[in-house]
């Protein structure tokens, strides 16, 4: 819904006199003043949706509640006049208990206001399209194999052409890969994002440049040197100056012409994308050398489905594309084939099961507020009734009875909505400085017309919720019942006893689900962070550098055993490696290829590949890599000795059965022909992509005989040292000003940021259940306190009959058990059904882990039987003398 | 409408009445137009929002304050849809002894200010 309809809406709720009159007026100030230019930024679009909130309740509420004078004409009963007068009586049985009142509306607010954030959220990532025209039609394109189980695997160039050539399934595919490139300017170096891209990359994505252009055909099929800036970029680098069309800019040691700046939502295939630059396939892999690969699988392909074509026609399509590309190229495609997801989807695939839990989680703590706000209202109902009584009595009807329950229930819902949407405001930022890195379309969340309209809906939705209950039973009362109990203490109507039961049975249900979701997820962490990675985290300084082009050959590898030693050489440095690919650290190069055992080369085209990484000679002695059988690499394994290989457990498994491969030998199949490795040592397995991912089967190289320009550097301390950083930034700059190197990090760093997300989730699905925990007993607690206060004479009976007073507080004890008993039971059942939706985020633990639940078990209980403490030893304490003496 | 007999206020004006009828002193205004005006008067201090502004403005129409023009004034279009408002006399003379009544209090609060220091 955009703004000026959702501002028509509102404007309904005023009275009709004023709207027929201002509408059009009232609708021109709002859409001029929306243009102001200090509303044009995020947090200003925020501000102004406030302010017209304030603006909207406080006239509302004014020119309905003050009376003005009126002309005899006018003085007919309007339509309006009963809910004027109902809203005005409700009005002042709030103000006549302000405290109440101030609770409830807390008690909302905090419910409102946290589904508004997570609903925000939600409605930005998973629900609002890609902000790309018709973004609908974009699929995501992936290679998959299900006979070795790899189901995402980015195409490769040569299969894209095919596909590209064969299929009238797309209006057009792009292809896009990421590397990094090394500016240098006036300023120094910076290590930068580069997108390369194929020549329809911007028109698939209907992408259009805030300056200049984008590239021609002719441009991307010549490889010229031009570059588009993204947004961010143009800022950070150039001030948003918009004369740096056509400058040039000098990247990787090339100069590269700017031709154009696209739009700041722009940001395709990441946020963090610096530029595009053209990538041609057959320029980049000219057919000398091979041509464009078809087994080397890596590119990030996105299409555009052509009119007529739906996801299932285009999939099928292609589907048959590729087989007959397998059959035609059975060495690297046999088994392959394609799939198409829609891009939305792919883009939140990995937020989307937990932001739905975040979600779920908040509308529980949503409903236990609602039930724990009715149950106050009903209390209160109760104590009202010798008014209502009497209001009966003298003629007043039960409608109105009923609809000022309603109306009070709604006002205080309204005013708990708004001040939810004042907390949302400062809770969402809260969340998206807490939400660990990626939160996919991040930059897109805001507080729109949509969510206010949600905030609305709920706060209405509650207020009638729980206005409901007490309404039924104002109109439910009878007259002849009603009265001689009307101030006395007579037992408290049953049915109403037992609504509120059914209420607090309710809160704990929902608590004992919202409670066994985050015992789960602390279960899960728990075990993740058991989970060895396999390597000392601790103590490790990271780095990476990335050489550029002239350092090639031996250069390179002299340049980094030059560093090295440098950093060796410094205080408190024990060892110090350095690697193409190091765990949980995205940069360098981290590929697989396949392998074969020598002499032994399967058959067939689907051969088990291995993750290559290039080492220095001490990386298993700085990274506590333990070492199975055999030996390290050291300084003679150089370009001149014979070609080794360091592999891990789980090549010894699918290899060599078991059995140690030393002084055995394997062959890697480059690009460029297969070459054959003397396994020289075997080192122990790696959690390389994180805690939850199992180790992939690796092959070390010594870095003297493949250099490899871009490298991670760690280094081994004794301690920790806060100059570390700074030395080594020093360290680099003397060896080669003109060397980048990213950001200096720890290892315990890079390990505790894989778990972020997990982190995140836990602490927010602990508060909520706390939250939950809380109302609950919150809920026990009130119903056994006026219950009992109810039921003083009957206590006071019991202890003068000879009961002594342990037996009263077990009377008690046992009813909030039993309550507290049948909830959790509920809830129990509840959380099995639900259990599988999170399974997805577990580790290690099932969704019915039995651990969890005996801890849930006892836990509510727990809290159950200290909420019925208090008031359970008040009962015990009546004197029998005062309480049957009372009336 | 009921007729007042006095047509000095009783009470001070409200902040925002009394911004609206002195950023119409000048001269006919639209609604929007009004608000700008308000918040260049007051540098922003005063800001109204649609519903205050319009709700201001059909209570000082009430009391006869102020009046919706019939015509609308030269060179605006006529395919417009927008109510012109001015000052009444009764207006123009609340906004005067408003004015004064401020004054004063700005004379006694100098007047202590200056005693003070």
């Amino acid at each position: 819904m955009n703004g000026t309809r959702l501002y028509r809406l509102l404007l309904r709720f005023y009275p009709r006199r004023f709207r027929e009159k201002y509408a059009g007026d009232l609708v021109e100030a709002f859409c001029r003043q929306r243009l102001e230019p200090r509303y044009q930024s995020r947090t200003g679009a925020l501000r102004f949706w406030r302010e017209i909130a304030c603006d909207w309740t406080s006239t509302a509420l004014r020119l309905w509640t003050v009376s003005r004078p009126r002309t005899p004409q006018q003085r007919k009963v309007g339509f309006m006049d009963p809910l004027v007068q109902d809203l005005r009586d409700a009005l002042r049985s709030i103000r006549r208990a302000p405290g109440f009142s101030v609770f409830v509306v807390f008690i909302l607010a905090m419910g409102i206001g946290s589904n508004t954030v997570i609903f925000s959220v939600v409605r930005a990532v998973l629900f609002r399209p890609l902000p790309y025209a018709n973004a609908e039609r974009l699929v995501r394109i992936w290679e998959t194999n299900e006979e070795l189980s790899r189901f995402a695997d980015g195409p490769s160039p040569a299969n894209v052409m095919d596909w590209e050539a064969k299929t009238r399934a797309f209006a057009g595919i792009l292809s896009v890969h990421t590397t990094s490139g090394t500016l240098v300017d006036d300023t120094g170096a910076e290590e930068i994002l580069v997108s390369r891209v194929s020549a329809d990359f911007f028109s698939v994505l209907d992408a259009r440049p805030a300056l200049g252009r984008t590239f021609s055909r002719e441009e991307v099929e010549g490889d010229a040197r031009v570059v588009v800036l993204s947004h961010r970029f143009w800022v950070r680098r150039f001030g948003g100056d918009p004369a740096v069309v056509e400058k040039t800019l000098r990247l990787s040691g090339k100069d590269f012409r700017i031709v154009g700046v696209m739009a700041r939502e722009f940001m395709y295939p990441t946020r963090e994308s610096d530029l595009w630059q053209p990538m041609d396939f057959r320029r980049n892999y000219p057919a000398e050398r091979g041509g464009p690969p078809r087994d080397f699988r890596f590119l990030n392909v996105v299409a555009r489905l052509a009119p007529g074509f739906s996801i299932p026609r285009a999939e099928s399509d292609l589907k048959a594309v590729a087989s007959g590309i397998a059959e035609a190229a059975p060495r690297t495609n046999k088994g392959w084939s394609a799939r198409i997801v829609p891009l939305h989807q792919e883009t939140v695939r990995d937020a989307r099961p937990t932001l739905l839990m975040l979600f779920g989680a908040v509308g529980f703590v949503l409903l236990i507020a609602c039930a724990n706000v009715s149950s106050l209202f009903l209390v209160r109902a109760l104590e009202r009734e010798p008014q209502t009584v009497v209001k009966l009595a003298l003629g007043c009807p039960r409608a109105r009875l009923a609809r000022q329950c309603l109306a009070e229930g709604v006002l205080l819902a309204l005013a708990g909505g708004l001040a939810g949407l004042g907390l949302s405001t400062f809770g969402l930022r809260l969340l998206l400085a807490f939400y660990p890195g990626s939160l996919p379309r991040a930059d897109e969340i805001s507080l729109d017309g949509g969510v206010l309209a949600f905030t609305l809906a709920v706060s209405l939705a509650c207020g009638i919720v729980f206005g409901l209950a007490p309404a039924f039973s104002a109109v439910e009362r009878r007259l002849a019942s009603a009265l001689p109990s009307a101030g006395s203490r007579g037992s408290p109507s049953q049915r109403r006893q037992a609504l509120r039961r059914r209420l607090v049975v309710a809160e704990v249900a929902l608590a004992v689900v919202l409670c066994v979701g985050a015992g789960l997820l602390l279960r899960s962490f728990g075990r993740l962070l058991a989970t060895a990675p396999g390597f000392d985290p601790r103590n490790l300084v990271v780095t990476s550098v990335r050489l550029d082009p002239r350092y090639s050959g031996d250069d390179s590898s002299n340049y980094y055993s030059t560093l090295l030693a440098k950093l060796e050489a410094l205080p408190g440095v024990s060892s110090a490696a350095a690697v193409t690919a190091l765990p949980l650290r995205e940069f360098g190069s981290d590929f697989d290829r396949p392998y074969w055992r020598e002499g032994a080369r399967p058959e067939g085209a689907d051969l088990p590949e291995v993750s290559i990484r290039m080492v220095t000679p001490r990386y298993f002695e700085t990274m506590r890599v333990p070492l199975r059988s055999g030996r390290a690499f050291n300084d003679w394994d150089r370009r001149s000795a014979s070609r080794v290989a360091i592999v891990n457990d789980v090549v010894v498994r699918d290899l060599f059965a078991g059995e140690d491969p030393t002084g055995k030998r394997i062959v890697i199949d480059y690009q460029g022909g297969a070459y054959p490795y003397e396994v020289v040592g075997v080192a122990a397995p790696v959690r390389f992509y994180g805690l939850r991912s199992e180790p992939v089967a690796e092959a070390y190289l010594p870095h003297a005989q493949v250099p490899y320009l871009p490298m991670n550097v760690v280094a081994r301390t004794d301690r920790y040292d806060p100059t570390l950083p700074a030395a080594i930034r020093r360290v680099t700059h003397e060896m080669d000003p003109a060397q980048p190197i990213r950001d200096v990090t720890t290892m315990e760093a890079l390990l505790s940021d894989s778990t972020a997300r997990e982190r995140f989730a836990l602490a927010l699905v602990g508060f909520l259940a706390a939250v939950a925990l809380g109302l609950a007993g919150t809920g026990v607690y009130s119903l056994l306190t006026y219950n009992l206060r109810q039921r003083r004479h009957e206590m006071g009976l019991r202890l003068a009959l000879g009961a002594d007073r342990a037996s009263v507080r077990r009377l008690i004890l046992g009813e909030s058990l039993r309550l507290m008993g049948v909830g959790g039971l509920l809830g129990l059942g509840v959380a099995l059904a639900l259990g599988r939706s999170i399974a997805s985020l577990l580790f290690g633990v099932p969704f019915w882990d039995p651990a969890t639940l005996a801890g849930v078990a006892v836990v509510v209980p727990a809290a159950g039987l200290l909420a019925a403490y208090l008031p359970a030893r008040r009962a015990a304490r009546v004197d029998p003398v005062a309480a049957l003496r009372e009336p | 409408m009921l007729k007042r007999p006095d047509p000095e206020p009783v009470r001070p004006l409200r902040p925002t009445a009394f911004h609206v009828l002195l950023a119409l002193a000048g001269g006919e205004r639209h609604g929007y137009a009004i608000k700008q005006e308000v918040e260049r008067l007051t540098e922003g201090a005063v800001a109204m929002g649609p519903g205050t502004l319009y709700e201001t403005l059909q209570k000082l129409e009430e009391e006869e304050l102020i009046r919706e023009m019939r015509e609308k004034p030269e060179g605006e279009p006529d395919h417009v849809q927008r109510k012109y408002y001015r000052l009444t006399a009764r207006g123009r003379r609340l906004l005067e002894s408003e004015a004064r009544r401020l004054g004063r209090i700005a004379d006694y609060a100098r007047a202590k200010i200056e005693e003070a220091t």
